[in-house]
């Protein structure tokens, strides 16, 4: 009996004694790997002083811990989150090491990897952390574009076809499955494919699809899509493990880059957060309580809007952005004399404005004083000649005080600086079907037509007053 | 026999075999490790003067090539002033002075120019590529002209594509073998885009056949890549796409699409690209940047990704990708053998930096180590906003030179030229 105590005894003593040996063991490893690896802290001089101060005490933890993990695993994401691209990615190979279960590791070293264009290194990553986490689907997506880059269609598409097996309209596996297609030559396939993309997110393969519309002779279809598409409307797939490092970013600019990049995926609140984020970085950016302004416009909040102009204007009065967002408020509001107001206290500030001059010189017009507003328009044409916009004030003026020839020679300059405007080629075809004159009037009616960014009615308006007058 | 239980004896040994046992040696960490920019700066090694007209307003000189223009053994430069619609020439005296002349006017925003003797008549003429409008804008509204020289350095416009997706690069190569040359014209637009190459047919005639339809192309680079003797074309795609493509060609014109390289970062910021046998293994390589400022928000600026990058040719139509060194930024590649060591180094420009810090690099020199390795040297931190360089020997010293443009796109506007010629000090 007491022989049998003593053994059990024995043996929980040992198993004990082993198990904190091994856990030892394994943190005198971890310790090992962080200390030999970790590359040296960037110069503190460089830095915000709370990024610094997070970055020396994560350093120290990381190294004598407690919770080594922990303190790797955030010094990574500081490190991530402000530019740090090399130590975050030192720091993530050592938690690939010693974490080798968390698959946000690996995810996160092939997206930096691969944003530095190393994609046969991010291969074996995002298989790594598809691996540890199926779920994630962003992992997936870059696998399959990181296939598809590399020129195996086949990998790609069975990757992509392995998140449509279970998320039939997924945008991102569609619009790569498209990409494949039109890689092989499958024009039709490919449409079919965007189309379905474009249905589940229109922000999504529109240019792909216009061009394929047109090389199918879909012109129509290809001038609807074009004319709805914002330009560069392309948005990326979210990426949680990767977007949300910016919360731990001090710098104001990549603060400012992730709420533009938010505000384009369509995601205006959080494009709203994260500006004012980047202002309480840098609360004298004028570009960004610009870009707040316009984002709380997205909103319909015009109160915000206004004190984010006005920010703008105070931050930099010559800063011509600022009082443009704030007039042109005014005019939406239909307050047409604080509209005014705010004119003349921006043409102190910025006499050679573009936007502000020609508010002034149109503010002129709508008052029925052409011949005043002339000047005006002027000084836009003189600093900003490759601009088709005061051309085209100048011309409407001149029209006003029926100087016809003038009229036609501001639009012809318009054309020249910009010649598929949509205002100029909509007045000089009115122009020359007013006139008259056919063959002009009909060959710039063609060149509205072939525009995408003239909408369909007024084309159709185009169109019946060219029959009027011609047939 | 009873079985004697030796409890402390066991566990000392238990615990020292456990100590050997999980005291596993240090790992080298299997994933692979981050590229590191050696970095210097020799602000001394180059004096820039400004050259060619005095002008107050801000220049938007897109594109700078070096080429003795009218063969008089002194070397001169081409640009394209893409604010005022001109091309014009940096002709050099005899006493090393540059006079900027008007080539033409009127020229839709021209983005960048090559030279060629286009007509076969023993002159040199000029390949014009033309955006209409520089910033964002998808309409087809580009143009590739040809300025036709008429011998004597008179020079009479050509359009040989117009209303097309915004062309920015364009270069001529006999692609058919018929022996005349042919062109290759990459048209960036700004959603749709377009590889193009154009055979021709006759004097100043030439038909289109379209390789890619895809927006956003920067550069094209003709030659034989695959080695089969027959040219090719490598096109690099910034956009979304951020992917640089090989077209294989036959030797009849019929070419065969694949990537070569691409990243998944929608915001790698592809700039530029120049072609070179950068480890002279007889194979040409693809140099390229990545600087691009402008992104989702309002202010264009560095991000940490920019720099170069060299994908050095194995022969048979595949390359290795290599990072060549951080450059906030970075556009303008051009690989010349800069110290005269004997292997070749890159020079580039930052476009977009953090120009409030003074320290801000604008010119940056590459050197080779000729063993794989490059070091940074910071050559210049003004003129700001530089877009566009060449390099070449301007004053016949055996000495190269370098010539640069300068692109203001955005505030601030202090620190800039237009056109810099930038001498060795020791050789000065």
């Amino acid at each position: 009996m007491k022989k049998a105590l003593t053994i059990t005894l024995s043996i929980v003593v040992i198993a004990s004694v082993l198990t904190s040996t091994l856990r030892w063991n394994a943190q005198r490893r971890d310790a090992m790997v962080i200390e030999t690896h970790l590359l040296p802290a960037p110069s503190a001089k460089l830095l915000n002083p709370e990024l610094a101060q997070r970055i020396v005490a994560l350093n120290k933890r990381a190294i004598e811990g407690p919770e080594r993990i922990d303190s790797l695993a955030m010094l990574s994401r500081v490190y991530h989150a402000n530019g740090y691209l090399n130590h975050a990615w030192q720091t993530y190979r050592i938690l690939i090491e010693i974490d080798e279960e968390n698959p946000k590791w690996p995810h996160n070293l092939a997206t930096t990897v691969s944003g530095f264009g190393q994609l046969s290194d991010a291969l074996a990553l995002y298989r790594k952390a598809i691996e540890l986490d199926r779920e994630y689907i962003p992992s997936r997506i870059h696998l399959g574009d990181t296939y598809l880059k590399l020129n195996r269609y086949d990998e790609a598409k069975v990757i992509y076809q392995s998140i449509l097996d279970n998320e039939s309209a997924n945008p991102y596996a569609l619009f790569g499955q498209a990409r494949v297609s039109l890689a092989q030559n499958d024009t039709i396939r490919a449409k079919h494919l965007l189309e379905s993309a474009r249905h589940s997110n229109n922000r999504i393969g529109g240019d792909l699809l216009a061009d394929i519309y047109e090389r199918l002779g879909e012109t129509s279809k290809a001038r609807a899509l074009l004319h709805e598409v914002t330009w560069s409307s392309h948005v990326d797939i979210s990426d949680p493990w990767v977007d949300d490092i910016v919360s731990d970013c001090y710098d104001s600019f990549e603060v400012a880059m992730a709420a533009g990049k938010a505000g384009r995926a369509g995601d205006t609140a959080r494009a709203i957060q994260l500006m004012n984020k980047a202002l309480a970085l840098d609360p004298l950016d004028h570009y960004a309580h610009d870009h707040l302004a316009k984002l709380y416009l997205i909103q319909g909040n015009l109160n915000q809007a206004k004190k984010s102009y006005a920010n703008c204007t105070k931050i930099l009065p010559t800063y011509d952005q600022g009082w443009a967002g704030l007039i042109s408020i005014e005019i939406k509001a239909g307050d047409h004399v604080k509209a005014s107001e705010i004119i003349e206290q921006a043409l102190v500030n910025c006499p050679n404005s573009l936007v502000i001059n020609n508010y002034k010189g149109d503010a002129l017009t709508n008052e029925n004083r052409p011949q005043e507003a002339i000047p005006f328009f002027e000084t836009t044409i003189r600093n900003f000649p490759q601009n088709a916009v005061g051309y085209n004030y100048l011309a409407r003026a001149y029209i006003q005080t029926g100087q016809n020839g003038k009229a036609l020679e501001q639009l012809q300059k318009a054309l020249n600086a910009e010649p598929s405007n949509p205002l100029t080629l909509k007045l000089i075809t009115i122009f020359y079907i007013l006139a008259g004159e056919q063959v002009q009037a009909e060959s710039h009616l063609q060149k509205a037509i072939l525009s995408p960014r003239i909408s369909e009615e007024v084309i159709r308006n185009l169109q019946t007053m060219f029959n009027e007058e011609f047939e | 026999m009873e079985l004697q239980f030796p409890n402390s004896t066991f566990l000392l040994a238990s615990l020292a075999l456990l100590l050997t046992a999980c005291n596993r040696p240090d790992t080298t960490l299997d994933s692979p490790a981050p590229p590191i920019t050696r970095a210097e700066v020799d602000l001394d090694r180059y004096l820039g003067k400004a050259i060619g007209k005095e002008v107050e307003e801000i220049p938007w000189i897109a594109h700078v090539r070096a080429f003795d223009l009218n063969q008089d053994g002194l070397m001169d430069a081409i640009g394209c002033e893409a604010k005022y619609d001109e091309v014009v020439w940096l002709r050099q005296d005899d006493k090393g002075q540059f006079e900027e002349i008007l080539l033409a006017s009127d020229m839709q925003a021209p983005v960048h120019a090559e030279v060629y003797d286009l007509d076969d008549d023993g002159d040199f003429d000029v390949l014009v590529s033309c955006m209409n409008i520089v910033f964002p804008n998808n309409d087809k509204i580009g143009a590739l002209i040809a300025l036709e020289n008429d011998g004597h350095q008179n020079f009479r416009k050509r359009v040989l594509l117009e209303g097309v997706e915004r062309v920015t690069d364009a270069r001529a190569e006999d692609m058919d073998g018929d022996g005349d040359l042919d062109l290759v014209v990459g048209q960036f637009g700004y959603d749709q885009g377009e590889v193009r190459w154009m055979k021709k047919v006759g004097p100043w005639k030439y038909e289109s056949q379209s390789l890619l339809h895809l927006s956003g192309l920067i550069n094209v680079c003709v030659s034989d890549f695959n080695n089969d003797g027959h040219p090719d074309i490598a096109a690099q795609f910034s956009q979304q796409w951020e992917e640089i493509h090989l077209f294989e060609n036959d030797g009849k014109g019929n070419f065969t699409d694949k990537i070569i390289w691409g990243s998944t970062n929608h915001d790698f910021s592809s700039s530029g690209m120049t072609e070179a046998d950068l480890n002279q293994d007889g194979l040409p390589d693809l140099v390229f940047t990545n600087g691009d400022g402008f992104g989702p928000t309002l202010k264009p600026g560095p991000r940490p990704w920019h720099g170069i990058q060299w994908l050095e040719n194995k022969g048979d139509g595949s390359f290795n990708y290599s990072r060549i060194g951080d450059l906030a930024g970075a556009y303008s590649p051009v690989v010349k053998d800069i110290d005269q060591d004997g292997d070749l180094d890159i020079l580039s420009v930052s476009a977009f930096n953090d120009w409030e810090n003074p320290k801000a690099e604008s010119l940056v020199w590459f050197r080779n180590d000729g063993d794989r390795g490059f070091t940074k040297v910071t050559l210049a931190y003004e003129p700001i906003q530089l877009l566009t360089i060449d390099f070449a020997d301007f004053d016949g010293d055996g000495v190269g030179e370098i010539v640069s443009g300068c692109f203001p796109s955005f505030p601030p506007y202090d620190r800039t030229s237009r056109f810099t010629i930038w001498k060795e000090t020791a050789n000065r």
